[in-house]
């Protein structure tokens, strides 16, 4: 990642000032959501998931090429859990059989699947079909800034409304003026302090002293640095706030990403509680990874790499959403989840060590109340992209036949009311996932 | 030519190394600069391997501590080597391989002596080291590749990432899909055999590849591949390292040294430079003035960025973040702290750097992503670890940083920023905010104003924006 990718922190006077003296925009922001103070959380599935074993076919004609593509790595029909039938072929299709806390939902009417998501002359770089995801960009612009950063751009200028439950920000949030938390643990949240030569207020005091000069005159990093470090400690009273102890359905999960969506709920619950906070901490957008997709070798069939993974997100995306709904919140909170790309439909190596190499369109899927029906009835939303060796994109791999950035399109406009024209650069049309 | 001075000093040294604190900083500018480069530049290569045990030890996880100690120990205390480490830090992060994917601390160990060895040598005898290198082998499948079962990973990132970039400066694809899978087979044939890369004739796909088919640098169709059965060195025209280097870009120019040559100088400068300038850095790395067998020869190129007057320039000297090594070894050098290494890796760790473990195998993300919430508050922390320091972990003599006869609270803020040499770039506001937080102390023989004050205010001052830069 160069540094020209614009930062994480981005400054702005606006935001230096907000934290020193609380500013009334970003103070008021969580009490003045309503239905439009939509929360969306980003789930990014990083190495190119192998959609085709995770939204596969049980029956038909795409069955039969799918068996005769991959002879070790084939998903039995009879554990696939039945979704809709294709909306285009009408054959029968189902999940990974891994993922039954996700088809529950499904059966419930909350998820959406969205099949053949991609874009024309598909990056087979992790690197740059991150880039063009992240960016939202066409596959032959340069990556300048993160979709969702311009998104913050034009409605959020200078605002701390997002947070990167990450180490190292997310080029999705690369923008001119927005200002995005990343943050892997909460417990972070503290300044240290000597403990055999205790002067933690007197350290503090300078620190913010010394950040608010920088942040007034100097330049360049430096000043990137300072407006960061202001903000940092603005917030830090804030976040201290958040307890992450109380009866999530989380709890007890294993992995990463269950203890990063935890970290979600558990903002999104201190700012919802009644009464509401006085100082709120102002999330309303996240990101959260989970990475290992990059399955050359070892796939695994019902169980093993791919099967581990997906079954770490189906467990963890419905206690998220059930404490959504625990809390009284699920009629105002999405998730959507994404990876660069999917893989080949050839599987590669022998029956003990099977995988797939990189390869182009994967479905998606899409978690929350105000996912709807397709107009055909159901909630699968495109055809698994066809098998058939003519119609592969380079011979190779699964032809995309839904632009990602109409993805992206549907949930500016139609949860996030926003201008999608004018964050994309250009219009793209509802999937139909949302009303 | 740069009027060479205790700045300029400096500043090589905290690019070409770790940083140093004044007094030597001083001693480099003493030598004319080109000794100072050469002093750096040649180190001959160490055979010095590093812990790492084969067998069952090899996943032991003390010794997977172990070996990040030593290396963090390496590098913090590196003199005339500092360069070496520097690189071997470089390449650790260009030829990413992580143990937690790896899970053998002996191969880990294995490529990091392989980088220390060959890092400042020929690019060609690097690329080919880490080729049949066991932990890489590993990390991107290779070991598995055969002519029935071919896997297009290390193919593809050896092209993406390792020597020619997806694109070239102009924004031009360097090679296709079908360059993925020729090269994927012209690879095949490698798997580890007692802790070892291994060539296995029988395994590789003898048949006729195209590489580049259709462009001036064209090789094949013949049987391209790494090393003949014999484990020699198959012949220029058909060793697809050479078919890699042969590669030209859309002006006609030759790929590597310029893909090479703009991510060194971004390691060591500033982002994006100029193609003239990375032309001008690469002339003597393409001309190889010493008539290496294998040319490319990376010393080459880094005394060429070392000796280039823009690499003293305002913009290399302040616009590049730190990365964590860099932040926390700079610190210790500065302020001559002492430390047995044991508590450095979860440092570096918690700000962002986990050493022998890359977040993939794109390495770190550089820059401002060195500086997110989480990363700038573990920063923090190590400053006020380090600034505590009173045992063998971290050890910071208050009195070592200041002079004790100093009168009043700005000499001694002046002295920690000079010992950190930011003393010119910190601005006022900033510096006045270091000198009122010692409320008025003017007695700096006094030790709770050492142990409280002295010590807070180095955490204060390791903390600042101009610290973080280089």
């Amino acid at each position: 990642m160069a540094i020209t990718r614009r930062e994480f922190l981005k400054s702005s006077a606006a935001a230096a000032t907000a934290l020193t003296v609380p500013h009334p925009l970003f103070r008021g922001m969580a009490q003045a959501a309503g239905p439009s103070g939509a929360i969306l959380v980003i789930l990014q599935m990083e190495g190119g998931n192998d959609g085709l074993n995770m939204v596969t076919p049980i029956d038909g004609p795409q069955r039969a090429l799918y068996e005769t593509a991959r002879p070790n790595l084939q998903i039995p029909p009879a554990s696939l859990l039945a979704l809709d039938d294709d909306p285009v072929t009408g054959d029968a299709i189902g999940l990974h059989p891994s993922m039954p806390e996700l088809h529950t939902l499904y059966g419930a009417g909350k998820v959406a699947v969205v099949n053949g998501v991609g874009y024309p002359t598909q990056s087979l770089s992790h690197f740059r079909s991150e880039d063009i995801w992240m960016g939202g960009i066409g596959s032959s612009q340069p990556y300048v800034d993160g979709w969702f950063g311009r998104f913050l751009d034009a409605g959020f200028p200078g605002q701390l409304v997002t947070m990167d439950c990450d180490t190292q920000l997310s080029p999705i949030f690369f923008c001119d003026d927005c200002n995005v938390l990343a943050i892997k643990t909460l417990s972070q949240f503290a300044i240290p302090d000597d403990p055999l030569a205790p002067d933690l207020a007197a350290k503090t005091t300078a620190l913010q002293a010394a950040y608010a000069d920088e942040a007034a005159s100097t330049t360049g990093v430096q000043l990137s640095i300072g407006v960061s470090g202001d903000a940092l400690l603005g917030k830090m009273d804030d976040y201290a706030q958040v307890s992450t102890s109380w009866s999530s359905n989380l709890n007890g999960l294993t992995g990463g990403l269950a203890a990063r969506l935890k970290q979600v709920a558990s903002v999104i619950r201190y700012d919802n509680a009644l009464p509401a906070p006085t100082s709120p901490a102002g999330a309303r957008f996240f990101h959260v990874r989970i990475g290992g997709f990059d399955t050359h070798t070892n796939q695994g069939v019902t169980s093993g790499r791919q099967p581990d993974l997906l079954a770490q997100i189906s467990k963890a995306v419905k206690a998220f959403y059930d404490d959504m709904v625990a809390l009284g919140v699920a009629n105002k909170v999405l998730l959507v989840t994404f990876s660069e790309f999917g893989r080949r439909v050839a599987e590669n190596g022998g029956p003990t060590v099977a995988g797939t190499d990189h390869g182009a369109a994967a479905p998606l899927f899409v978690v929350g109340n105000g996912v709807v029906a397709a107009p055909g009835g159901g909630h699968v939303f495109g055809r698994i992209p066809a098998l058939d060796a003519g119609l592969l994109d380079g011979g190779r791999n699964l032809a995309y036949h839904t632009d990602f950035r109409r993805v992206y399109a549907t949930i500016i406009d139609k949860w996030l009311n926003g201008n999608s024209a004018t964050v994309l650069g250009g219009a793209f049309p509802s999937v139909g996932f949302l009303a | 030519m740069v009027v060479w001075d205790e700045e300029n000093a400096a500043h090589l040294l905290s690019r070409a190394g770790f940083g140093s604190d004044p007094k030597e900083s001083a001693k480099y500018a003493k030598l004319p600069q080109s000794f100072a480069v050469d002093l750096l530049v040649n180190v001959k290569g160490s055979t010095t391997r590093g812990p790492g045990k084969s067998g069952a030890d090899a996943t032991d996880v003390d010794d997977r501590a172990a070996l990040k100690a030593w290396w963090a120990k390496r590098m913090v205390k590196a003199r005339s080597r500092r360069l070496q480490e520097k690189m071997c830090l470089f390449w650790h992060d260009h030829f990413a391989s992580s143990l937690s994917v790896v899970k053998n601390n002996l191969y880990m160990a294995m490529q990091n002596a392989t980088f220390r060895y060959v890092g400042l040598g020929s690019f060609h005898t690097l690329v080919f080291e880490i080729t049949r290198d066991p932990a890489m082998l590993d990390f991107l499948d290779l070991k598995l590749s055969t002519k029935t079962k071919p896997n297009e990973n290390y193919g593809r990132e050896l092209m993406e990432l390792f020597v020619l970039g997806v694109k070239d400066l102009l924004g031009v694809d360097n090679y296709t899909q079908d360059d993925v899978e020729q090269i994927t087979k012209a690879l095949t044939g490698w798997q580890i055999v007692n802790d070892v890369g291994s060539f296995t004739d029988s395994r590789h796909d003898h048949g006729n590849k195209t590489l580049f088919a259709g462009k001036s640098y064209q090789a094949g169709p013949a049987d391209l591949g790494v090393v003949d059965p014999a484990g020699v060195l198959l012949a220029p025209s058909t060793n697809v390292i050479d078919a890699l280097f042969a590669h030209r870009d859309s002006t006609g120019a030759l790929t590597m040294p310029r893909f090479l040559g703009k991510k060194l100088w971004e390691w060591f400068a500033y982002p994006n430079p100029s193609t003239t300038l990375v032309d001008e850095i690469t002339a003597a790395f393409i001309a190889n003035p010493s008539g290496d067998p294998k040319g490319f020869v990376i010393r080459d190129l880094l005394r060429s960025i070392f000796m280039h007057d823009e690499f003293y320039s305002a913009q290399a000297k302040s616009s590049t973040v730190k990365n964590p090594c860099e932040y926390a070894f700079h610190a210790i050098r500065a302020l001559k702290a002492k430390t047995n290494g044991k508590t450095l890796p979860d440092h570096l760790d918690a700000m962002g750097m986990d050493l022998f473990d890359p977040p993939g195998v794109n390495g770190w993300g550089h820059g401002l992503s060195w500086l997110s919430s989480g990363l700038f508050l573990a920063r923090m922390n190590f400053a006020q670890a380090l600034a505590a320091g009173r045992d063998s972990d971290l050890k910071l003599v208050p009195s070592k940083v200041i002079d004790r006869t100093s009168q009043n609270a700005s000499e001694v803020v002046d002295q920690i920023l000079a010992s950190l040499g930011v003393g010119a770039e910190v601005p006022s506001g900033a510096r006045q905010a270091l000198i009122d937080y010692f409320e008025g102390a003017t007695d700096f023989l006094d030790p709770t104003v050492l142990e409280q004050k002295v010590r807070g205010a180095v955490m204060v001052a390791l903390s600042l924006p101009e610290f973080q830069v280089h």
